[in-house]
């Protein structure tokens, strides 16, 4: 079981940055929102809040997962 | 005095006196919501009625944006100062803030009216990011583990009660005064009554004794220096709250709103459901899911919180697209034989009040379809005198009326959601209390609660509106947003979270 936390955990620094990349990008080049002015509103909202908890929040959350900080809750 | 002690009728007074408060927050909350199409023609200047909607939907975003603060905020004080005196603090903001909605004049007469409504609107943000914490901590620290489960289910149900007494209240408002007066003042009333049952949770509340966890480590000077430092800057505290957001909260927010938030938004602005009809079978649903919260709360004692949360997570992770497909099938029209002789059309034409040279069409088509659904549409086109002049186009407006079979289909479909919503939530209020120690559970169990309710559940309908507003076959692309937080949630928590029984909360 701790070794798929590891696992886990990796996977989670992986899909902590890939979305935060995906949700930036989407988002910057117009393709999630089309309107000019939905998607600055989108922007607005949406970026400030979602780098410190899912860059921060999740990406830690793996790192502590992968360094075995979970092994012990069961 | 330890929570073991407590008798039982204190025990349904702290239930009664959290609950009432927590209930007439969530009221205030989601008033705003629910009338956020109303709200954006008051007082968000804009001729696109989808960009004054989202313009309003992002002033909901931003409410929920602001209860993580709230969450630092007063879980703060609550863990330094005591329970009791934080969620009366809360209370009344949520109250004062609420009742001043309703008083401030559309921005046709004042000018500052969008800028002091979104003002109110963090505000109400930061109260209810104090109040859940508080409510579900002070009755939790009141009883034993055996029961702690059922008895904070009934904090549970208050989100879900205060969404039914929402659209209740909105509903028989509008059906007293009629639509264009509610259009037009009639909604200020369910922000102005607020203000009475806020000043009734005062009192009561007011009565309550401090949690007798709190007041003894008061009483030992144990309590936290530093909440927010013991809570966020100690690693061992730390992990546990990223387990509680990554694990649980997050898909719990994002299943809630889906189920609530997004199943409403869905019959009212993509399948164009008549309200009466909407508003009626929201309100049935809630009414027969509620008790839920409490099976599966007190479930959550015997069998313990994880799996109930994860069974919750998992069906609706599996059963989304289609419940929603089948939704679609009831009331979408395209997908339905028409009844040719029942169906009529009538065309009047008029001319139009500012220029009259130009005619103003209005075409109205009573559609009948073979399983008795009844779709009205009326098409206002004008057609200008001046062809040079670029054409406006043509307004549609549509109403779908569900046939009897279908509308208790509708309901069913909405009620197993609401469904899936108790089995992640009934039993998350006494799980978070008891990942925490006394002296920093305020803030520990408040911020990873209001960042997965607030940001990743709040921002649902926000989302998948936006992700669906191509239309046509995207119109189901919205809930890959809550199946993709639901499905990673499931994942982390089935392989991290404990299933612990009888955690001991008096630390």
């Amino acid at each position: 079981m701790n070794n798929i936390k590891k696992i886990i955990g990796l996977l989670c620094i992986v899909l902590g940055l890939f979305s935060e990349y995906y949700l930036i990008t989407a988002i910057t080049s117009g393709s999630l929102v089309k309107n000019p002015e939905e998607n600055l509103i989108f922007a607005l909202t949406v970026i400030p809040v979602s780098i410190p908890v899912i860059l921060g929040g999740l990406v830690l959350f793996g790192y502590y997962a992968l360094k075995g900080e979970y092994d012990t809750v069961d | 005095m330890t929570s073991q002690t407590v008798d039982n009728k204190t025990i349904w007074t702290v239930i009664w006196a959290s609950s009432i408060g927590t209930l007439i927050e969530w009221y205030d909350f989601y008033i705003f919501g629910t009338l956020t199409a109303i709200i954006s023609i008051q007082f968000f200047p804009s001729e696109n009625p989808t960009a004054a909607l989202l313009a309003a939907l992002a002033a909901f975003a931003a409410g929920f944006i602001v209860r993580p603060f709230g969450a630092l905020v007063f879980g703060r004080l609550g863990d330094l100062v005591g329970r009791k005196y934080t969620f009366l603090v809360t209370l009344l903001l949520m109250g004062l803030s609420t009742f001043a909605i309703g008083l401030i004049p559309s921005y046709k007469t004042f000018a500052g009216a969008p800028f002091l409504i979104l003002f109110l609107r963090l505000v109400q943000g930061l109260a209810l990011g104090g109040e859940y914490g508080g409510a579900a901590t002070y009755v939790s620290e009141h009883v034993s583990s055996e029961v702690r489960g059922y008895y904070t289910s009934f904090i549970q149900t208050t989100a879900t009660l205060g969404l039914f007494l929402a659209l209740g209240v909105i509903w028989i408002t509008k059906q007293q005064l009629g639509a264009e007066a509610f259009n037009e003042w009639g909604w200020r009333i369910p922000f102005l009554i607020s203000i009475f049952l806020v000043a009734v949770s005062v009192f009561i509340r007011l009565r309550m004794a401090e949690s007798p966890l709190f007041a003894k480590i008061k009483s030992e000077g144990k309590i936290s220096a530093n909440p927010l430092k013991e809570s966020f800057g100690n690693k061992t505290n730390m992990k546990m709250v990223l387990l509680a957001l990554f694990g649980a909260t997050a898909g719990q927010g994002v299943v809630w709103y889906t189920g609530q938030f997004y199943a409403n938004s869905f019959i009212q602005n993509t399948l164009k459901v008549h309200d009466d009809q909407r508003v009626s079978l929201m309100l049935i649903a809630i009414a027969l899911a509620t008790p839920f919260f409490i099976v599966f709360g007190k479930w959550s004692d015997k069998v313990g919180r994880k799996w109930i949360m994860m069974a919750g997570m998992l069906i609706a992770v599996c059963s989304y697209m289609t419940i929603y497909k089948t939704m679609d099938s009831l009331a979408n029209e395209t997908q339905k034989t028409l009844v040719a002789d029942k169906s009529t059309k009538m065309v009047v034409m008029a001319a139009a009040t500012q220029n009259p040279s130009d005619i103003i069409s209005t075409t109205t088509t009573h559609n009948i379809y073979t399983d008795d659904t009844y779709v009205e549409t009326i098409t206002t086109e004008t057609k200008l005198a001046d062809a040079t002049q670029t054409a406006i186009k043509p307004e549609v407006k549509k109403t779908v009326y569900l046939s009897k079979s279908n509308y208790w289909m509708m309901l069913f479909l909405v009620f197993i959601q609401i469904m899936f919503v108790t089995m992640v939530y009934g039993p998350i209020a006494a799980f978070l209390v008891e990942l925490f120690p006394t002296r920093i559970r305020y803030s520990s169990m408040s911020l990873p609660y209001h960042i997965g309710n607030g940001i990743f559940g709040g921002l649902t309908p926000f989302i998948a509106t936006a992700l669906a507003a191509t239309g046509g076959a995207a119109r189901f692309n919205g809930l890959y947003y809550p199946i993709a937080i639901a499905g990673v949630c499931l994942i982390i928590g089935s392989i991290f979270l404990s299933n612990k029984l009888g955690e001991n909360v008096e630390d």
